[in-house]
C-alpha cells in the first residue's frame, strides 16, 4: 500500500472507531431511557440551534426583544457553508444533519492534515497519535455536531501545515478562512509573522534582524498581501454588521446579554477558581484554562513560539470576559493537539494511559451530553 | 518576480489597508438606537428593555 493511501486508511479507521464510540454512547443512552432518539437529534443542543438558525434565516437585524440575545456573536463562514451545501442536497436533509456531516468531514480532514503536519516536523514519526487525540480527546464532542470547532480546527491545521512547508501565502489563505469561522483565527496573523521571521533568521532576535525582517515584508508584496489577507473575513463581517445593526463591534457588544464580564484574564481565572459563579463548572473551566496555558508554556519550552502565541491569544480572548465554556476554546485549538502530541510522543506509558483515559472520558461525555443540560461540557 | 507584477500586488494591499481603516473608523461611530447604546455599549441599563 502506498504511504499516502495507508495514511488515509489509518486516519479513516481511527475516525470510524471514534464515531462508533459516539453511536455506542447514544445506544446506551437510548437503552437507559427506553427511548428511540436519533443520534443527530441527541447532538442538537446549545449553540447548534444558533448556527442552524443563522444558516436558515440569516442574521437578525434587532436583538431578541425578551432576552436581548442576538446571533451576531456567531461568525459567518460555517453557517454560509451549511446554507451552500443545503442548497444542492435533497430537502429531506435537515440543516442540523448537514451541519453534522460538514463538521465530521472537517474533523476527518483535520486529523489527516495533523498527521501530515507532524510528519513534516518529525519525519521519523508515523504521527497517528495526533489524529487519535483529535478524534478521541475529552471535549472533542464538539467536532461531531453543528458547531464551528471542527471547521476552525481544519483551517488552523492547514495553516500550521503550510507554515511548516514555508508556503506562507497558502498559510495566509487558511488563516483567512479560520478567522472567518471563529474570531480566534485572526490571531494566526501573529503566528504567520513568527513563522516568517523564523524562516529568515531562526530565533535570533536583535535589532538589525528585526529591521531587516520588517523591511522584507514591505519589499516583498506577496508577503505583505498574505499578512493583510488574514483578517479580511472578520473585517468583512464587521462591515456587514455595521450595515445590518449600525455597530461594527456588535459581535463583541452582544456578549453582555449572556454573561457579566470579569474584565481581564487573571480576574476571570481568580474569580472562577475561588468565587465559582457557576458552581463547580466555574472551577472546572478555570482549571481547564490553566491546563491549556501550561500546554502553551510547554510549546514555548519546545521553541514552538508561533503555535504557543496563537494558543495563548485564542484562549486569552475567551478568558477576557469569562471562563465559560473555555474547554471548547482549548480543545478546538490545533496548538493544544500539537503540544499534547509533542509531550507524549516519546513516552509510551504516558501515551497508553492518555489514550485509555481519552476513550473512557469521551464516552462518558457523549453520554452526559445526550442526557441533557450538561453545563460543564457545553 | 517581475517588477510589473510586484507593483500590481501592492494595489490589493493598499485596498485592504484602506478597507480596514474605513471599518475601524466606522467602529468609532455606531449608528444605533438609544436603548441599544445604553444596554450593549455604555452598560448604563442592567437589562435589555422589553
Amino acid at each position: 500500500m502506498k504511504k499516502n493511501t495507508q495514511t488515509v486508511f489509518y486516519v479513516l479507521l481511527l475516525f470510524i472507531l471514534s464515531r462508533l464510540l459516539l453511536t455506542f454512547a447514544a445506544c446506551v443512552y437510548n437503552y437507559m431511557t427506553q427511548g428511540y432518539a436519533k443520534t443527530w437529534d441527541l447532538l442538537y443542543k446549545f449553540d447548534a440551534l444558533w448556527y442552524v438558525d443563522i444558516a436558515e434565516n440569516g442574521y437578525q437585524s434587532v436583538p431578541n426583544s425578551v432576552t436581548g440575545y442576538a446571533n451576531y456573536a456567531f461568525y459567518p463562514f460555517y453557517p454560509m457553508v451549511l446554507r451552500f451545501v443545503k442548497s444542492f442536497l435533497p430537502d429531506r436533509f435537515t440543516t442540523n444533519q448537514i451541519g453534522i456531516l460538514v463538521s465530521n468531514l472537517c474533523t476527518l480532514a483535520a486529523g489527516w492534515i495533523a498527521v501530515v503536519t507532524v510528519r513534516t516536523k518529525s519525519p521519523k514519526d508515523d504521527g497517528y497519535f495526533i489524529a487519535f487525540l483529535i478524534f478521541f480527546a475529552p471535549h472533542t464532542i464538539y467536532f461531531s455536531m453543528t458547531y464551528t470547532e471542527a471547521m476552525f480546527l481544519m483551517f488552523t491545521a492547514c495553516f500550521f501545515y503550510f507554515c511548516c512547508k514555508k508556503r506562507f501565502f497558502a498559510a495566509a489563505i487558511a488563516a483567512f478562512f479560520a478567522a472567518f469561522t471563529r474570531i480566534a483565527g485572526v490571531f494566526l496573523v501573529f503566528s504567520l509573522l513568527l513563522y516568517m521571521y523564523e524562516a529568515d533568521y531562526g530565533w535570533q532576535f536583535n535589532r538589525s534582524n528585526l529591521a531587516g525582517f520588517i523591511k522584507s515584508i514591505f519589499v516583498n508584496p506577496l508577503r505583505l498581501l498574505g499578512l493583510l489577507l488574514c483578517p479580511l473575513g472578520i473585517f468583512g463581517y464587521f462591515y456587514y454588521l455595521y450595515r445590518l445593526v449600525g455597530d461594527v463591534w456588535a459581535s463583541a457588544h452582544i456578549q453582555v446579554a449572556w454573561h457579566t464580564s470579569y474584565h481581564g484574564v487573571l480576574r476571570t481565572l481568580f474569580y472562577n477558581l475561588l468565587d465559582s459563579g457557576s458552581g463547580t463548572s466555574s472551577q472546572y473551566w478555570a482549571l481547564y484554562a490553566l491546563f491549556g496555558i501550561l500546554l502553551f508554556a510547554y510549546l514555548c519550552y519546545k521553541k514552538e513560539f508561533a503555535a504557543a502565541v496563537f494558543g495563548i491569544l485564542a484562549v486569552g480572548i475567551s478568558l477576557r470576559t469569562d471562563a465559560i465554556a473555555v474547554a471548547r476554546y482549548i480543545m478546538g485549538n490545533f496548538a493544544v493537539y500539537l503540544a499534547l502530541y509533542m509531550l507524549l510522543r516519546n513516552r509510551p506509558l504516558a501515551k497508553n494511559v492518555a489514550a485509555n483515559v481519552c476513550i473512557l472520558v469521551t464516552g462518558l461525555m457523549y453520554y452526559m451530553w445526550f442526557a441533557g443540560e450538561c453545563y460543564f461540557i457545553f | 518576480m517581475k517588477p510589473v507584477l510586484k507593483i500590481l500586488l501592492y494595489v490589493p494591499c493598499l485596498l485592504l489597508i484602506a478597507f480596514y481603516l474605513y471599518v475601524l473608523i466606522l467602529g468609532f461611530h455606531p449608528h444605533v438606537s438609544d436603548q441599544y447604546r445604553a444596554y450593549y455599549i455604555d452598560h448604563t441599563i442592567p437589562v435589555w428593555p422589553e
